[in-house]
């Protein structure tokens, strides 16, 4: 009689072994994920971001890890999706980051562990130096001296001209008025 | 002597004959435009009271007939330029009888054509804007402060050799004319007596217009085409658009001016001053301007066409094959080439002739501006399917009631001041009297006295 129970036992614990045993090694709760940057960045230098997945030591190969970063546009702030990677057989996963302006960057990773439904977030702050705004100029390119102060002294020098123009027409009218004076004794 | 006074006697009366007499035909003619100015302005009140929907033109086709006319007409005002400013700078006497209605043409197509730009607006209001929020990095103030300036140059450079002109219509039409007339006369010709302070003043006015103006109308028309060049459309992309445009420009002011001469040569009887050399070398000149819009189309044409990047080649198939080709091949052979031929064969390098190679030159010119407003706007931006623009009646209508108008001031133009420069021509004859070089004659009057009597 006392064989059934052990049978029953040994049984369970070899299903319960045979199926959680490889469901533990992925089991998010198990994974342990580590994000490697190269310290300080530079405005515009790419440079790579390597995250590895590691369950009990095991590396976790083939998980696609999403990185986010909080970004403005249009006057709208929010999160971003700015790239993906997927872990290979050391379990580590590259990505090529290339900072476009300078100060704090806050990166979100998130990665859904083999055999889990609910992603695991992982993150890393960077600290990036350089340039303030790679992508987007301030104002073009400025050549010295090409300013709407250039554009008002030639316009202003062509109105100048005819203004000079217009003044010969009351030249004519004052010399007009000066030849009748000089007639009009003669007539007298 | 006598034969000179004599001469001066007939130009004279001549040009105050056209304000003296009036014609049955005058006041039809003027009906004419009249009615057909009525019908564009009605449309126009269809279009204010409705808005731009009521004419072709939608957000991706957003330009259309007005904008055509707009550029037609800011380039048939360099005619003034050409004519008056550039052949005075040169020197060449056989301008004299034409100056005048050339700078008709250059004030009255510049006030018609800018208006065509607050007509495209929709609401005429929003012309402050440009005023009240304007940036000097827009090619649009740019545009308005060019056409602003010239267009004062022009009335000055318009007014300024009328002004002796002017006092022989104050002095010789006493009597003859209403008495507002005189009182133009009497203002305007700012008390002109002919004095030599008079006359140094006049000719340093003029020498200093003539100098300023030619680079005003450049900056006009190169102005305009940069509207065009520096908006983000594929056909637009062309650095030779200013000169392109310039050169377009001139061709069509010569054209029209042509045009204008052979009618009031008609119409006036001025055969003995305007001659068939005046429209031969005016000839010459279309056909030299045909050769240069050749030359700038097929710059412009294989340089994009051997790349044909992007959607170039959307472009070029619309333009030489598809929707647009009957306007193409009709400009460049009709509008470009097939003048040349007309100005360049013996047989047909007569008035006839040239007047012909005109009409064929100020229809061709009109439809490129259509082709290059309309196609350029007609290629996609994104890959979505071709807008198409259709002109309504009512921009018809509008289009219409411009032209009217241009016609309708210039023929009143004609009823009050002095079509020909008087002063100008005796100063060309008297000094041909002098010294009747055949250098600057024609080859046809060498032999016979210049000034054709």
């Amino acid at each position: 009689m006392k064989t059934i129970p052990i049978i029953a036992v040994a049984a369970i614990l070899a299903i319960a072994i045979a199926g959680l045993g490889p469901a533990g090694t992925a089991n998010a709760a198990h994974v342990v994920a580590t994000v490697t940057t190269p310290g300080v960045l530079e405005v515009g230098q790419p440079s790579q971001i390597q995250v590895t997945l590691l369950s009990a030591n095991r590396p976790v190969a083939d998980t696609v890890v999403t990185v986010y970063t909080d970004a403005s546009f249009g006057g709208v702030t929010g999160e971003v999706e700015i790239g993906t990677m997927t872990t290979n057989g050391d379990g580590i996963a590259l990505f090529e980051y290339e900072p476009r302006h300078d100060s704090a960057h806050e990166l979100r990773m998130e990665y859904i562990a083999p055999g889990d439904t609910e992603p695991s977030i992982t993150g890393a702050a960077i600290s990036v130096a350089g340039a303030s705004q790679l992508h987007q100029s301030t104002s073009g390119i400025q050549v010295p001296g090409l300013n709407v102060w250039f554009i008002i002294a030639i316009i202003g020098s062509v109105w100048t001209l005819l203004f000079s123009v217009g003044w010969r027409v009351f030249a004519i009218a004052r010399a007009g008025a000066d030849a009748k004076t000089l007639i009009a004794p003669e007539r007298a | 002597m006598e034969a000179v006074a004599d001469w001066r006697e007939r130009l004279e009366q001549t040009v105050l004959a056209p304000v003296i007499d009036t014609s049955r035909w005058y006041y039809l003619w003027v009906a004419f435009l009249l009615a057909v100015l009525g019908w564009g302005l009605y449309a126009y009140s269809v279009q204010l009271r409705d808005g731009l929907i009521v004419t072709g033109m939608r957000d991706r086709i957003s330009w259309g007939l007005y904008i055509t006319t707009f550029v037609f007409f800011i380039g048939i005002s360099h005619a003034g330029t050409l004519i008056s400013a550039i052949l005075r700078v040169s020197q060449a006497g056989w301008r004299t009888p034409v100056t005048r209605m050339a700078e008709f043409i250059t004030a009255v197509s510049l006030a018609v054509g800018a208006m065509f730009v607050i007509i495209d607006l929709g609401r005429p209001d929003r012309l402050l804007n440009v005023i009240i929020y304007g940036r000097w990095q827009s090619p649009i103030v740019w545009d308005v402060v060019a056409i602003t300036t010239y267009l004062t140059a022009s009335l000055m450079y318009l007014f300024l050799p009328m002004i002796p002109d002017l006092a022989l219509f104050r002095d010789r039409l006493p009597g003859k004319v209403p008495r507002w007339k005189l009182w133009i006369y009497r203002i305007l010709s700012v008390g002109w007596v002919g004095s030599n302070a008079q006359r140094r003043s006049l000719a340093s006015a003029i020498g200093l217009l003539m100098i300023l103006i030619i680079p005003i109308a450049v900056s006009v028309h190169t102005v305009v085409s940069w509207i065009f060049a520096m908006t983000l459309r594929e056909p637009w992309n062309s650095t030779i658009f200013g000169a392109f445009f310039v050169a377009g420009a001139i061709f069509s002011g010569i054209a029209v001016l042509i045009l204008l001469m052979a009618v009031l040569r008609k119409i006036y009887h001025l055969e003995e001053y305007i001659t068939e050399k005046h429209f031969v070398y005016l000839g010459y000149l279309l056909a030299a301007m045909a050769a240069i819009m050749i030359y700038a189309n097929l710059s412009e044409f294989i340089t994009v066409g051997y790349k044909l990047e992007g959607e170039g080649e959307f472009h070029f198939r619309q333009l030489f094959l598809g929707q647009f080709a009957g306007f193409y091949w009709y400009y460049f052979v009709g509008g470009l080439v097939l003048p040349i031929v007309l100005v360049l064969l013996p047989w047909t390098r007569n008035i006839r002739g040239v007047v012909v190679a005109s009409i064929l030159v100020a229809v061709a010119m009109w439809v490129e501006r259509f082709f290059i407003v309309v196609a350029g706007l007609r290629v996609p931006l994104m890959p979505y399917e071709p807008a198409s623009y259709t002109p309504t009646w009512v921009e018809w209508s509008v289009m219409s009631g411009g032209f009217a108008l241009f016609a309708l001031l210039i023929t009143l133009f004609v009823k009050v001041f002095p079509i020909i420069s008087v002063w100008e021509v005796v100063e060309d004859h008297e000094n041909a009297e002098i010294s009747p070089g055949p250098e600057r004659l024609a080859p046809e009057e060498a032999a016979a006295p210049a000034g054709g009597g």
